[in-house]
């Protein structure tokens, strides 16, 4: 494995990301998990335009009506389009998704290379709040932070993001700590690079693929977590259409009209599927080994 | 060995403090104060100071924790300014409930979780593997409380073998203990399966072959016995994971355990209540990871000389 | 009586990249008691040669692609897996090359000497112990007593390697197949281990194939020496006659290399070139490309094995009858 990755650093970058665009070509199940995913942005770009209903359109004669060929996927306790609801809940999931893990990320990367380059106790004090973090059920830590920023959208982005950074933490504190010893940042070190420049333009740049592994499949967990929050009454705020909170709508109606809950759920399912799928392709053809991720 | 266990025990104490420094200090940031809730129309500005002098609210963070702590370890929590019982009475109360539940699933994660794992790696590349591993995708992405409604309406509703909610009868806890515990064996089946191939590339494996050992004594006795050690070291890692599931199912199942009174305490901002279940729950969880820590510890004869 | 022939024997591997076959064509035989050793570079084909007879081919993408295994006139390549399992470990053991990673890291050796006796003879667990116990001890292992619940990290690599030797001859198997079981070792130690060797398998009159690059070893332990390159046998027969009479150009370097001790060579003898690779072996006589006498037809054809007049057998063009016509040299 590591010949591997010595035979990986030789090659020049961009002919590296040829490579890996071709290996995703090959592989199936990652061409599937990308089609999901453009899909998804797609839908979430276009809902306005493709949508058959209005998503706030109300019509009480049809209230709980089965999925039709008026209505495919039926109508909820409002007799709005279901269809049409998820197609435009699909934006606060795409949102939420992208931007809080996007803002995990930073946070998460930032005090992980920190972290590991100083070492010492400044690394042992973030990494025991890192652990600590990280141990917790990110429902818990997220419902918390919740409580205390308040519900709504932008306030579960937050939420989210603080519950997501510290396993972006660990994976480029150990990715750093690898390879802050290798032979060229000393190099670099006596050629009179500074810090700053080790560990942003040398080692980071190097120690980012496996976070971004852990990011694709980050985002499909962070639709989940959202949907959770919005279950439980704590995320988007009516009218806008959420998948959580269609569901959390729809288990009262659960015996009159579960399509409901199961359409929004299979959505969600779908889209955790597609990033999970093109996030396990990109193990591959980036040359993870999976334990890094673990 | 001993020392191990009782160092580790040790180090449990530091994250104790940490836990609970956070978990106060979140609550008392909450925006909003549970003595609003309180007053009534006939209720006089005197009332209301008596019961903010009660609850200790007028005076700074600092003091609050210290007499939280102190009470904390005279075995008070404080009392529920809602409901008006002590809080370690409620959660004598709901523990039991996550309990039973958390274990079960536990359980059942990591029986079914390695079994799949078992099955998918035996049969490597063949259909047999494909759907043990989409399965366990599906365990892994599923959210927690949609399975728990998909599982009523099956199980309940259109079969009407189980019972929709309820928390009393050993029947009950079949449905979210299945619920949660899919999650979670999912984890376990794909990391058991990793695991699983890798020791089996081992040069041992071949030198068992070469004993005589037929193939099921090998995967059984040798390949399982090396890969679990990853598998409880993981486990141990994402306990919390695999119970934070507990939470929403219970909301869905309507079971009163933790979960249930911490969701009721944020939505009331009943802040006892929210630190009581709040910091039993993440005990718990560090409990549970400490049992796996030790346990790796024991399985693993090198991690165990390590130590000594 | 023979105990042991292989006949014609190719191996295929079948890896990502497509076939290889890294024997082609092999053949020796071993009778009761006799020592046989088996030598060559790395890459020629001697560990291949072990797991083909182990019948481990299966489990590492292999597989006999032609040839016979006669073992005490049984087909080995006939029997079925459970069959197969009769035998391994049982009445034919290995010693594997690296005793590093060789045993089970989570069991204490004792037990996995105890897994494979209790596999093979019908006996007690306390029974299976001391007969372990017993064995460890005849191998030199002065305290078996702790050793036997020791696990495997807790060893030295030559404690290590002798439990994998009493692995392999607690169930007084009659054929043993070590590969290289001295390379691990201090040069002190090997020769324990060697000495050790001669007097079990003289004592207990165990076929003995010896798998080694150590020329030394062989003169000092063997009856017969089988030479191996590049996935052929080149030249075989009892050690004294080969190691005197040596006729096959490899053997001959091979036999050149041997640095004598005492005596001021003014340099030491290499092969030029290196042992190729199973993906590049070259067309006709394998060795040619480092053949100081070879001709166009050692480019074109494999050669036919010859029995010399000293009772050997070579496989070089040189002895066919042939050669002399054919008078143009290569490079």
């Amino acid at each position: 494995m590591e010949t591997h990755q010595d035979q990986e650093s030789i090659i020049p970058p961009a002919n590296r990301w040829i490579r890996r665009v071709k290996k995703i070509k090959s592989n199936k199940a990652g061409l599937l998990g990308a089609f999901i995913i453009a899909g998804l942005i797609l839908v979430a770009l276009t809902a306005d335009l493709i949508s058959p209903y209005s998503y706030k359109e109300q019509d009480l004669t049809m209230m709980n009506s089965p999925p039709s060929t008026e209505h495919f996927m039926g109508t909820d306790e409002f007799g709005r389009d279901v269809f049409s609801r998820i197609l435009h809940g699909s934006r606060i999931s795409v949102y939420v998704g992208v931007v809080s893990v996007g803002l995990s990320v930073l946070l998460g990367s930032l005090l992980g290379a920190i972290a590991g380059y100083y070492g010492g106790l400044l690394d042992r004090g973030l990494s025991l709040i890192t652990d600590l973090t990280w141990s917790l059920p990110e429902i818990l830590v997220a419902l918390l932070l919740v409580a205390v920023v308040g519900a709504g959208v932008e306030c579960v982005i937050i939420a989210i993001a603080l519950t997501y950074w510290a396993q972006y933490a660990r994976l480029i504190r150990g990715q750093i700590l690898m390879l802050k010893n290798e032979i060229y940042v000393e190099a670099t070190r006596s050629l009179g690079a500074t810090d700053f420049t080790i560990l942003f333009k040398h080692l980071f740049p190097n120690a980012i693929a496996p976070v971004i592994v852990a990011a694709t499949i980050g985002i499909g967990q962070a639709i989940v977590l959202e949907a959770t929050l919005g279950f439980l009454g704590m995320g988007a705020q009516p009218p806008t259409p959420s998948w959580g909170a269609m569901m959390s709508n729809g288990t009262a109606y659960l015996f009159i009209s579960p399509w409901v809950i199961i359409f929004p759920g299979l959505a969600m399912m779908i889209t955790v599927f597609g990033f999970n799928l093109f996030g396990d392709v990109l193990v591959d053809i980036m040359d993870i080994r999976e334990d890094t991720l673990k | 060995m001993w020392q191990f266990v009782i160092r580790r025990l040790l180090l449990m104490i530091p994250i104790f403090f940490v836990l609970s420094v956070i978990i106060f200090s979140l609550i008392h940031i909450v925006p909003g104060n549970p003595i609003d809730n309180l007053i009534g129309p006939g209720m006089t500005k005197a009332h209301e100071q008596k019961l903010i002098e009660k609850y200790h609210l007028d005076k700074p963070l600092p003091v609050q924790y210290a007499i939280w702590l102190a009470n904390l370890f005279k075995g008070d929590l404080g009392t529920s300014i809602i409901e008006k019982r002590p809080v370690t009475e409620l959660l004598r109360h709901h523990l039991p409930y996550s309990l039973s539940l958390g274990l079960t699933a536990i359980a059942l994660s990591f029986v079914l979780g390695v079994s799949m794992g078992i099955l998918s790696a035996a049969a490597k590349d063949t259909w047999i593997d494909h759907m043990a591993m989409v399965v366990a995708l599906f365990g892994v992405t599923i959210p927690a409380f949609w399975l728990g409604l998909i599982l009523i309406l099956i199980f309940a509703v259109w079969l009407n073998l189980l019972p929709v909610s309820g928390s009393g009868t050993l029947v009950s806890l079949i449905l979210p203990a299945v619920t949660v515990g899919l999650g979670g064996a999912g984890l376990i089946a794909r990391i058991t399966r990793v695991s699983m191939l890798e020791v089996a590339s081992k040069d041992f494996i071949v030198m068992l072959h070469a004993k005589g050992l037929g193939k099921k004594a090998i995967l059984l006795k040798h390949i399982l016995r090396n890969a679990l050690i990853p598998v409880i070291t993981i486990l141990g890692l994402r306990i919390g994971w695999v119970l934070g599931g507990t939470v929403t199912v219970e909301i869905v199942f309507a079971r009163p355990g933790l979960g249930q009174m911490l969701i009721t305490g944020l939505f009331r901002r009943d802040y006892p209540v929210i630190q009581g279940s709040m910091l039993l729950l993440a005990m718990g969880i560090v409990l549970g990871t400490f049992l796996a820590d030790v346990l790796y510890a024991f399985t693993d004869p090198r991690v165990r000389d390590q130590h000594q | 009586m023979t105990l042991l022939c292989l006949e014609n024997i190719s191996v295929e591997f079948t890896t990502r990249d497509g076939c290889v076959e890294p024997l082609n064509c092999i053949g020796f035989d071993l009778d009761d008691g006799e020592i046989l050793g088996l030598v060559g570079e790395t890459g020629s084909g001697k560990s291949v040669t072990a797991q083909a007879i182990m019948g481990l081919l299966p489990f590492l993408d292999g597989r006999v692609s032609q040839g016979r295994i006669l073992f005490k006139d049984v087909d080995l390549l006939s029997l079925s897996e459970s069959e197969y399992q009769q035998i391994r470990g049982n009445r034919i053991s290995l010693i594997s090359q690296n005793p590093m990673t060789s045993l089970d890291p989570v069991y204490r050796v004792g037990n996995q000497i105890v897994e494979g006796l209790r596999l093979h003879l019908n006996i007690s667990r306390s029974d299976a112990a001391k007969r372990a116990k017993a064995v460890m001890t005849s191998l030199g292992i002065a305290n078996s007593e702790k050793v036997f619940s020791q696990y495997p990290h807790q060893l030295s690599g030559g404690l290590k390697q002798r439990i994998v030797i009493a692995m392999g001859l607690c169930a007084d198997p009659e054929l043993l197949i070590a590969d290289e079981p001295t390379t691990a070792l201090d040069v002190t130690v090997q020769a324990q281990i060697i000495e050790l060797f001669k007097k079990t398998t003289r004592d207990r009159h165990v076929g003995l194939i010896m798998i080694t690059h150590d020329l030394g070893v062989i003169a000092h332990l063997c009856d017969k020496v089988v030479v191996m390159y590049a996935g052929t046998v080149v030249e075989r027969g009892d050690v004294a006659t080969v190691f005197k009479n040596p006729r096959h150009p490899y053997t001959l370097s091979l036999l050149g290399c041997i640095p004598t001790f005492g005596m001021a060579q003014k340099t030491l003898n290499a092969i030029p070139g290196n042992v190729p690779s199973v993906r590049t072996f070259p067309s006709g006589c394998r060795y040619h490309p480092r053949c100081f006498h070879a001709k166009p037809v050692c480019v074109k054809h494999s050669p036919e094995t010859i029995r010399t007049s000293k009772g050997t057998l070579v496989k070089c063009h040189m002895f066919s009858p042939d050669w002399r016509k054919d008078s143009e040299k290569v490079g």
